[in-house]
């Protein structure tokens, strides 16, 4: 929805987009004196913390999203006169989508998460009544997080561990609880495996720097590199010369998966995976079976989003970037060669 | 890397001032501790420094004969470029230097040769110095022409140097002096003072054309850049600063500046610089771009500029840690690549060992050491410079033309002498 100018925000400086990338969506603090009065206030919050990038990774916007929903339904009301089914989505639902978007752009899986849901409201019948009808939504959503998110979570660490080897380097490059998951999953339950992990940092996020320290506390052999300096030359394959032996596998965490197989990950990992396939070595991509979307990619300007906090005439940053170079997807149902996107968007469609 | 305009840093302009009052070994002494300590860094300024201290060497040192003068050329040189191994200019120029000073015994000896000494000797040159160093007692040099960029010429004339310009990089091609003739004086002290004055013209030619080389380079900008041309460029140097501007005054095109470094900065500390004021007033749009990563960029981008501290003989090139990645996805989208040298850059070594080259960083700036058990457990490297392969680069801009991986040995040729590929191993007496 659009909202009046911003006057005062957080921010003093007006944020500058180069023309080239003005049709690119940010992330915006909205004060919560300008916002719509009918937001609930558990989705003010997670506005809030999304707007100020506390809460980053998709996955976690999702569920953090379908539980301030809970509340909304759980406190909503049918006027006299209307229906739920019929009431709920115009007046209830979608200021808290509006007001959810405005903060920041919606991740690909809560726009699904969204259409699901409206697609479980309408699909009430017009004459139940409250009760009954919040009583099957909140069962929707209770079980959508379990089996989209929560079992689908140990799916995809219990098969992407499978393709931890004992001896294998792997690089990952910044942090996805996917990619943490499943390192920490391979050490604990292959028996006697043994590996080690590169992490590949952003130098301005610096999340890869917890999961380097993550990983050391839990055990693995770890190795931190704060940029993608020296990528090619030293961490994938260091020349023969040198001691250091070739890293065998890239393990990437993504944010989606379009359906023409592109994935769309943390900006930085296009990078790391091109300098793999130019290497010759595999790349691995994580990604939920929701997470995948019917829109397709070819480049990293089509979807994306400016960072906020670097825009203004002196810097700037994207905040993702679209690759092609990978080289298997792993699901929640099962490994896939990216091509196949479109199946297994296919199969959770058909759930 | 020194700012354009003043065109030297400060360390550097106080050290040459200093050359004159100074005793040779103190001003030796005190460049090898600023290299060292990097205060004079960045591969121009270490080459003028390079160059000042060897025209002292010529000009002040002790010797009595010309491999005399060769040998304490060489020690300089080995002091300097272990005191700098990261720089490849600094080795390039105590080659040059060694080169023109071959190149005006060879000529003075043909001469002197021709009227006094046997003819056997003056048709083989080579021997003849050989027996001379027998003579004189000096071990004889070690001169395995080991390296790449002698791959098939090694005669000194070649057709590159007959097409190359004379004006304005005199001392970039060394035919470009063979018209001097030395007068035949006999003796061994007119002789030397002759050759010596030659050599110290020369260098000032060396000199010359490294205060002229970022103005030689941006000549070629108005055929790179186009109007509305995305540029992305990756470490801005006083090369690549001075190539952007002059393209400014004719076109309007837009540059990408990605900045390796300065991202560990916080956010909104970045003030522009002089050189994106300059540019933005001439209606040059400059973006700023801090991802770590630019691949996202290269559908936009249609060329892409890297700026280097060193070339060598394959065509690799030394440049700022990131460069790799840049490159490699320039690759991947089909974007031409462009490395701008001047030719002090362009060394006769190849490398086989792409680390050897790399500077290493502290990783203080990344890792807080506070954190104990990261300290302990997990390595952590940063890699200042790194080494781009020779096929990620398509276009090489040097102060004498635009040249491909192909042209590189036969610039080489035309540069240094084969007999100082690998000065740095040679053990002098």
């Amino acid at each position: 929805g659009s909202r009046p100018e911003v006057k005062s925000g957080p921010r003093e400086k007006k944020p500058v987009i180069p023309e080239c990338f003005s049709h690119l969506s940010m992330a915006k603090r909205i004060p919560p004196s300008q916002t719509d009065k009918d937001v609930h206030p558990a989705v003010l919050a997670l506005g809030q913390q999304m707007s100020s990038f506390s809460l980053t990774d998709s996955i976690g916007r999702l569920q953090g999203t379908l539980l301030a929903l809970q509340k909304v339904i759980s406190s909503y009301t049918t006027p006299q006169g209307s229906s739920f089914s019929r009431h709920f989505t115009p007046h209830a639902l979608n200021p808290q989508i509006d007001y959810l978007s405005a903060c920041r752009p919606m991740c690909f899986c809560m726009g699904s998460a969204v259409r699901w849901l409206k697609l479980k409201i309408s699909k009430i019948d017009t004459d139940a009544d409250d009760l009954e009808a919040k009583a099957v939504l909140q069962e929707e959503i209770e079980e959508f997080i379990m089996a989209r998110i929560a079992l689908a979570d140990a799916s995809v660490v219990v098969n992407a561990a499978e393709h931890i080897k004992d001896g294998d380097e792997i690089i990952t490059f910044g942090s996805h609880r996917l990619v943490e998951s499943t390192l920490i999953w391979a050490l604990k339950d292959g028996e006697g495996k043994s590996f080690s992990v590169t992490v590949v940092d952003d130098p301005i996020d610096k999340s890869g720097l917890v999961l380097a320290e993550k990983l050391s506390e839990a055990g693995i052999k770890t190795k931190y590199a704060p940029s993608l300096g020296g990528l090619s030359t030293h961490i994938l394959s260091p020349a023969a010369a040198t001691s250091t032996p070739r890293s065998t596998k890239v393990l990437l965490g993504a944010e989606s998966m379009f359906s023409n197989g592109t994935m769309y990950g943390r900006a930085g990992s296009s990078d790391v995976a091109l300098a793999a396939k130019m290497s010759g070595i595999p790349v691995i991509a994580l990604c939920h079976s929701f997470s995948f979307t019917e829109r397709a990619a070819t480049d990293s300007l089509t979807y994306n989003e400016i960072d906020p906090e670097r825009c203004t005439d002196q810097e700037f940053r994207l905040l993702f970037d679209v690759t092609g170079d990978i080289t298997t997807v792993v699901t929640d149902v099962g490994n896939a060669p990216p091509r196949s996107a479109m199946c297994v968007l296919k199969r959770w469609e058909d759930i | 890397m020194a700012p354009f305009q003043a065109g030297n840093t400060p360390q550097l302009d106080i050290f040459i001032r200093g050359l004159k009052s100074h005793p040779l070994e103190a001003s030796t002494e005190t460049l090898v501790s600023l290299l060292k300590r990097r205060q004079i860094s960045g591969s121009r300024p270490c080459a003028i420094a390079a160059v000042h201290i060897l025209r002292q060497v010529v000009a002040k040192a002790p010797y009595r004969d010309v491999d005399g003068l060769i040998a304490k050329i060489q020690q300089t040189g080995q002091r300097l470029v272990h005191a700098q191994p990261h720089e490849l200019a600094v080795g390039n120029i105590v080659r040059r230097v060694l080169g023109l000073i071959r190149e005006e015994m060879q000529e003075d000896r043909t001469e002197f040769g021709g009227d006094s000494v046997s003819d056997l000797q003056t048709l083989c040159p080579e021997k003849e110095k050989e027996t001379k160093e027998h003579v004189v007692g000096l071990p004889v040099l070690s001169r395995a022409p080991t390296l790449g960029g002698w791959s098939h010429q090694s005669a000194p004339f070649s057709i590159m140097n007959l097409l190359s310009p004379d004006q304005g990089s005199g001392a970039g091609s060394p035919m470009g002096r063979s018209g001097t003739s030395t007068p035949m004086l006999h003796g061994q002290n007119l002789s030397i003072n002759n050759l010596k004055s030659e050599v110290l013209d020369g260098i000032d030619e060396i000199t010359d054309e490294l205060e002229q080389v970022d103005d030689q380079i941006a000549g070629y900008a108005d055929i790179q850049i186009h109007p509305t041309d995305y540029i992305l460029v990756h470490e801005l140097d006083s090369t690549t600063e001075r190539f952007l501007l002059r393209a400014s005054r004719e076109r309007r095109f837009t540059v990408f500046i990605a900045q390796g470094k300065s991202t560990t900065s916080k956010a909104g500390d970045a003030t522009p610089s002089l050189f994106q004021k300059k540019l933005n007033s001439a209606g040059v749009k400059t973006i700023n771009i801090s991802n770590t990563g630019l691949a996202a960029y290269m559908t936009k981008v249609d060329k892409v500029i890297l700026s280097v501290r060193g070339v060598t003989a394959d065509g690799g090139a030394v440049a700022e840690s990131g460069a790799t990645a840049i490159a490699q996805a320039a690759r991947a989208f089909g974007k031409p690549v462009v490395v701008l040298m001047g030719m002090y850059k362009l060394s006769p070594e190849s490398t086989p060992d792409p680390r050897s080259l790399v500077e290493w960083g502290e990783p203080e700036s990344f890792v807080n050491f506070s954190k104990g058990n990261m300290v302990n457990t997990v390595e952590v490297e940063v890699p200042l410079t790194e080494f781009v392969a020779p096929g990620l680069v398509d276009t090489y801009i040097s102060n004498i033309g635009v040249h491909t991986q192909d042209h590189l040995p036969s610039l080489i040729v035309d540069h240094y002498n084969e007999q100082d590929s690998d000065f740095v191993l040679t053990i002098p007496a």
